[in-house]
């Protein structure tokens, strides 16, 4: 499998978290795993580094998820949407959400931004995919 | 009124058809005293001049004995008189027809509705055409008016019964979304751990999955714990309501909280003058206050003493009671539609979990109340319950 670079889990399940970089450390999935508890703190991550000018320490991946606190998953393509523009590396954003709901699929995918929406649990085979999307 | 407009109907096609009708004022007399309406003419000091024969068919006397009479003279109820009087003066005063329309309960007649017009009349043979008189049109008009009564009841009754079909459905989608997101999220979380488990054989590791499968197991028993209540709570439609002080209650509350009251000096102030006590549910009106009160202290201001305000406000759709903090605050903006849902947290704070809100909406709502919130970030918030009618004394 393609390595995905530089992955970023945006989600406040710690178990989430656990799950997704214990399947990418077996299967070396990526260089490097980033983690935000919410989508506030990854904003602010993206800020300090185009400030920085450290673009290449973006992620190439985002998996975002829909319901967190203080910025949850749409708030954050908001804030996203705003410094887009500013951001020169493809960023590959998947919205992963336990939710089914029709509305909040459909809103996903009317996002440009967003690739996809893929729903809780992420498999083996979700990942294969977002990598061989790169 | 049907008997009198037919036997006036056949007067007059008889009168047309047989006999040729040479004095204009006698068929003249024949309309006036077979309508239904009451007809009348007063002097100015409201004395009755003429009445027709109409009159005969109601009370059982004949238009001979009020003539001379005012309506004063008579044994009518006390609203009666008064709205006559109103009517005929307003038409006298502006020269102008006037109306009234009165209810009159109880009495010989039973309840009834009936409508009067006041014209004035003018003498047209004086140069200065003074008025020199009134005639009255009174009608019945209690069928008419109990039908648009029973039609605003009914319009009334479905206005709140798709009220409660629209509260119901917003409760049913709320239901099914907290079911869809807080009961598949820790379902989800198991299954993706388990795929883990599945695939490595290394103990320490093995290990590692089971300490976070016991974290997500734990986190579903009480999402199921806490829909169990909150389901628990909207099917007790025919909860016991008795009276209950607001100020006996939050006492109560305060003891419970005694300590944290303490150790946060919180300054609890009441103002319950305008409402003292209401019907309600015991245990959910101590839920409530204790809710709100914890919400506020642990939300407070780390740089304010936390001050808190309970009010009760009567208002002519309930008893409103508010809760102001100077607490931090909420972000509306972002949070707003989300404050009184499931496993909720705004202020990423960890052991906030958000259920207290969600329960007292769910305690509220069950005994057809609402509860709203207002909130400016570093300033504080002021959680407004709008208790139902019902629940008045």
């Amino acid at each position: 499998m393609k390595s995905i670079g530089i992955l970023s889990i945006i989600d406040d399940d710690d178990v989430f978290q656990f799950v997704v970089r214990k399947m990418v450390e077996r299967n070396n999935l990526a260089n490097k795993t980033l983690s935000f508890g919410n989508g506030e703190m990854a904003i602010t991550f993206f800020n300090d580094k185009l400030s920085e000018n450290k673009q290449d320490e973006l992620p190439d991946v985002i998996l975002l998820d829909i319901n967190m606190p203080l910025m949850d998953g749409w708030q954050f393509l908001e804030q996203y949407q705003l410094i887009k523009s500013a951001i020169k590396k493809r960023i590959h954003i998947y919205m992963v959400s336990s939710s089914v709901n029709e509305g909040d699929i459909e809103r996903a995918r009317s996002i440009s931004v967003v690739l996809d929406y893929i729903t809780k649990p992420i498999s083996k085979g979700n990942m294969a995919e977002i990598s061989a999307r790169l | 009124m049907d008997t009198t407009y037919t036997t006036l109907k056949n007067t007059v096609a008889n009168l047309l058809h047989g006999m040729s009708m040479q004095d204009e004022s006698a068929y003249f007399d024949i309309i006036i005293n077979n309508n239904p309406d009451l007809i009348c003419r007063y002097s100015l000091d409201k004395k009755i001049k003429f009445i027709n024969k109409t009159i005969e068919k109601i009370s059982g006397y004949p238009p001979e004995f009020y003539i001379g009479k005012s309506i004063s003279d008579f044994d009518y109820p006390i609203l009666f008189i008064n709205e006559f009087n109103r009517g005929f003066d307003q038409c006298v005063e502006q020269g102008i027809p006037s109306q009234v329309e009165i209810y009159v309960a109880g009495g010989r007649l039973k309840d009834y509705f009936v409508s009067i017009d006041f014209i004035p009349i003018y003498d047209e043979k004086q140069d200065a055409k003074p008025l020199i008189g009134v005639f009255s049109i009174t009608r019945d008009i209690t069928s008419q008016k109990k039908l648009e009564l029973d039609q605003q009841q009914k319009i009334e009754e479905q206005r709140m019964l798709s009220q409660r079909i629209v509260s119901k459905a917003n409760k049913l989608q709320n239901f099914a979304y907290i079911v869809s997101h807080n009961l598949r999220s820790p379902v989800a979380s198991l299954v993706g751990l388990l795929n883990l488990y599945d695939e490595t054989h290394n103990s320490d590791e093995q290990k590692e999955i089971i300490g976070m499968f016991k974290t997500s197991v734990d986190r579903l028993n009480q999402t199921v714990l806490d829909l169990t209540e909150a389901i628990k709570i909207n099917q007790n439609i025919n909860v016991k309501l008795e009276k209950l002080s607001f100020d006996d209650t939050l006492r109560r509350v305060e003891e419970s909280i005694a300590l944290l009251i303490l150790d946060t000096h919180a300054q609890i102030e009441r103002d319950f003058r305008e409402c003292e006590s209401f019907m309600y549910h015991k245990v959910y009106l101590e839920s409530i206050f204790l809710n709100l009160l914890t919400n506020s202290i642990k939300y407070r201001h780390p740089d304010r003493t936390p001050l808190i305000a309970f009010k009760t406000k009567m208002t002519t759709t309930g008893i409103i009671l508010t809760c102001q903090d100077n607490g931090v605050g909420i972000d509306l903006n972002q949070h707003g539609n989300k404050i009184f849902g499931l496993n909720k947290t705004f202020h990423g704070n960890q052991d906030a979990r958000g259920v207290g809100l969600f329960i007292t909406r769910s305690q509220i709502e069950a005994l057809n109340g609402r509860i709203s919130v207002a909130s400016e970030v570093g300033q504080g918030t002021i959680f407004t319950i709008e208790f139902s009618q019902q629940n008045l004394l």
